[in-house]
């Protein structure tokens, strides 16, 4: 779901951009208001879950492969507005660092996946909690929650790579960016994401729920909460079986080079052309092009990427939480309301 | 009943208002010196972190820090970066901050020094060491960060390093704290004595540095007959006690395999 750069035209990553910027705005103030300090700090190992479940990669006969987000196992323990935050810095290492996702294209990654995603998903949660109120009931709200959640993005990002043909065409008909129209693209982004890659989802929020309910259940309270051994484990044991999402070979749907992309044949027979705003497109050089790196193995660089992505998501949001300042509600310390 | 009566003088009103002086190098000196005792204070806090042997992990750091000097390939170096990066993982937000303020500043002294080789054709060093120079500072200052200084002279024993120089080192850091906390004194004692203008001041300034190096003389003095009264002879056993622990154990590997993945990428074992 990590839509590359040169797929939608600048202007509709400039729109993307413009409408994530409120969001992060009223996130940023919301997350200090509400989140207490030692629960930011936490947050970087949630997004560090998040960029994790985006490593393994699920393979799909056909050749596509996709990925859990982890968005609204975020909402669950955070909030929605910290996960939107949590999602979108994952997204951005991921961006400048793996040259996974575009970066023209962040703002419409960031829509799909640290805004559409979370909040869906957290609002179908709540709103099943109500009525399941067991212990039962909560994982099964979760389940619904991450599925819903996982689908609302994968549409969004359909209908976001099927707009460019509309809107943008050479003189000969030839699309410019994404040349494939709504009607291949909701159904192929939609099958891989009804199936497989909503299953993912679901395993990956309610095992991580489980799991954390049993061995952190501080967690999950609002008050404060602490780092615990079992966290980082869970972490370590994630990074160690990142190498798994290796054995999925092919490339997840719009996500192809601009080479790859010519003999596809989603159109009935191969494309047959480059779409020229993505020849001469803007291109970036990554540091560590799709999570390998130059002169070691591939399993052995999949891992050293999960770790530094690991370690600079957890640092980025220690640092910051560093800077504010713990508020105490008095109010509520004497009364405990 | 007798009237009381004031002498003149003490009926005058008084309107008298300090002209403004100019004591910022007072403030910048009190600042400067409070910084560097906060900093030696909490250094020796650090025991919280303390397990397993001292000696054992500056070894490891000489190790990190010689490899790290000689590869030639940046795979390696992001194979320490990794390591550090992780180990910073467990520190808090505040010391993490200040660990990489400082590696990026080693970092960017350092290729401002190395501009010129950009023009003399050789561009790899631009980037290798400035890298290198971050990871060592970034790997020195996380071991400074997580052992006091004590502890560390201390463990300079295990490596045979002479023991006047260990001497040396633990008195200059017992003496910073102490000479530092008297100058600190006078310097306040300056700043509020003087009302108004006194163009004395810069004189008394460097009276503060006069006294506090007598008073450093007489205070090495007395503790060294303290110490020959109290049987010293200029030995430093290792009263440590500690055995080898898990974490001793762990750093022993990591070493190892560090080294072995050095080989590799350098090329020695193929």
């Amino acid at each position: 779901m990590h839509i590359p750069d040169n797929y939608l035209s600048p202007s509709t990553c400039a729109v993307m951009g413009a409408v994530m910027l409120p969001v992060w705005y009223i996130a940023v103030k919301k997350v200090k208001e509400e989140v207490p300090k030692d629960k930011l700090s936490l947050l970087g190992i949630g997004a560090a879950f998040s960029f994790l479940s985006m490593m393994f990669n699920v393979p799909l006969p056909g050749g596509t492969t996709g990925h859990a987000v982890g968005g609204t196992l975020l909402a669950i323990l955070f909030g929605p507005y910290a996960a939107c935050l949590a999602v979108t810095v994952a997204l951005f290492i991921q961006a400048l660092f793996f040259g996974d996702g575009g970066i023209l294209a962040f703002g419409a990654n960031c829509f799909n996946m640290a805004f559409v995603l979370p909040f869906t998903g957290w609002l179908v949660y709540s709103l099943l909690k109500k009525y399941l109120s067991s212990v039962k009931g909560e994982y099964i709200a979760a389940a619904f929650g991450s599925y819903v959640g996982i689908n609302a993005a994968a549409f969004c990002a359909a209908v976001e790579f099927g707009i460019q043909p509309l809107l943008f065409t050479d003189g000969v008909g030839q699309a410019l960016y994404c040349p494939y129209p709504l009607v291949i693209s909701i159904p192929a982004m939609m099958v891989g994401h009804i199936t497989l890659f909503g299953l993912a989802e679901v395993v990956f929020t309610t095992a991580v729920l489980a799991y954390l309910k049993k061995t952190s259940p501080e967690l999950l309270q609002t008050q404060r909460a602490k780092e615990s051994i079992s966290l980082y484990g869970l972490l370590a044991a994630l990074i160690v079986c990142t190498p798994a999402g290796l054995l999925a070979a092919g490339t997840a749907w719009g996500e192809w080079e601009p080479e790859e992309l010519a003999e596809q044949n989603f159109v009935g027979h191969a494309l047959g052309y480059t779409p020229s705003g993505m020849e001469n497109g803007f291109s970036f050089g990554a540091l560590f092009p799709d999570y390998s790196v130059a002169g070691l193995p591939d399993a052995f660089g999949y891992i050293l990427s999960a770790v530094i992505g690991t370690a600079l998501l957890i640092l980025i949001f220690k640092v910051v939480s560093s800077f504010f300042s713990d508020k105490i509600d008095y109010e509520k310390s004497v009364h405990g309301v | 009943m007798a009237e009381l009566k004031l002498p003149e003088w003490a009926m005058r009103e008084e309107n008298y208002k300090p002209s403004g002086d100019r004591d910022f190098f007072i403030s910048r000196s009190l600042l400067r010196l409070m910084g560097v005792l906060l900093h030696i204070r909490r250094q020796a806090k650090n025991v919280m972190n303390y397990k397993g042997l001292a000696a054992g992990r500056l070894l490891f750091v000489f190790i990190v820090v010689l490899l790290t000097v000689g590869t030639r390939m940046g795979a390696f170096l992001l194979l320490v970066l990794t390591g550090e990066l992780v180990l910073l993982c467990f520190m808090p937000g505040s010391t993490i901050l200040r660990i990489l303020r400082n590696a990026l500043l080693a970092m960017l002294f350092s290729a401002l020094v190395l501009l010129p080789a950009l023009f003399l054709g050789s561009a790899p060093a631009i980037v290798l060491i400035p890298l290198k120079t971050f990871l060592t500072v970034m790997c020195l200052s996380i071991l400074n960060e997580s052992l006091p200084w004590h502890v560390l002279t201390a463990s300079l024993r295990v490596f045979h390093v002479p023991q006047i120089f260990i001497q040396i080192l633990d008195i200059t850091l017992k003496y910073i704290v102490l000479l530092g906390e008297i100058s600190l004194e006078m310097l306040y004692a300056l700043k509020l004595r003087s009302v108004g203008r006194n163009p004395m001041k810069k004189q008394a300034f460097s009276g503060v540095l006069g006294v506090t190096f007598l008073k450093s003389r007489e205070m090495s003095e007395e503790m060294y007959r303290a110490m020959i009264c109290r049987c010293f002879t200029g030995d430093y056993p290792v009263f440590s006690g500690k055995r080898w622990q898990v974490q001793d154990a762990l750093l022993l590997v990591s070493a190892s395999v560090l080294v072995l993945v050095y080989s590799y990428i350098e090329g020695a074992f193929l």
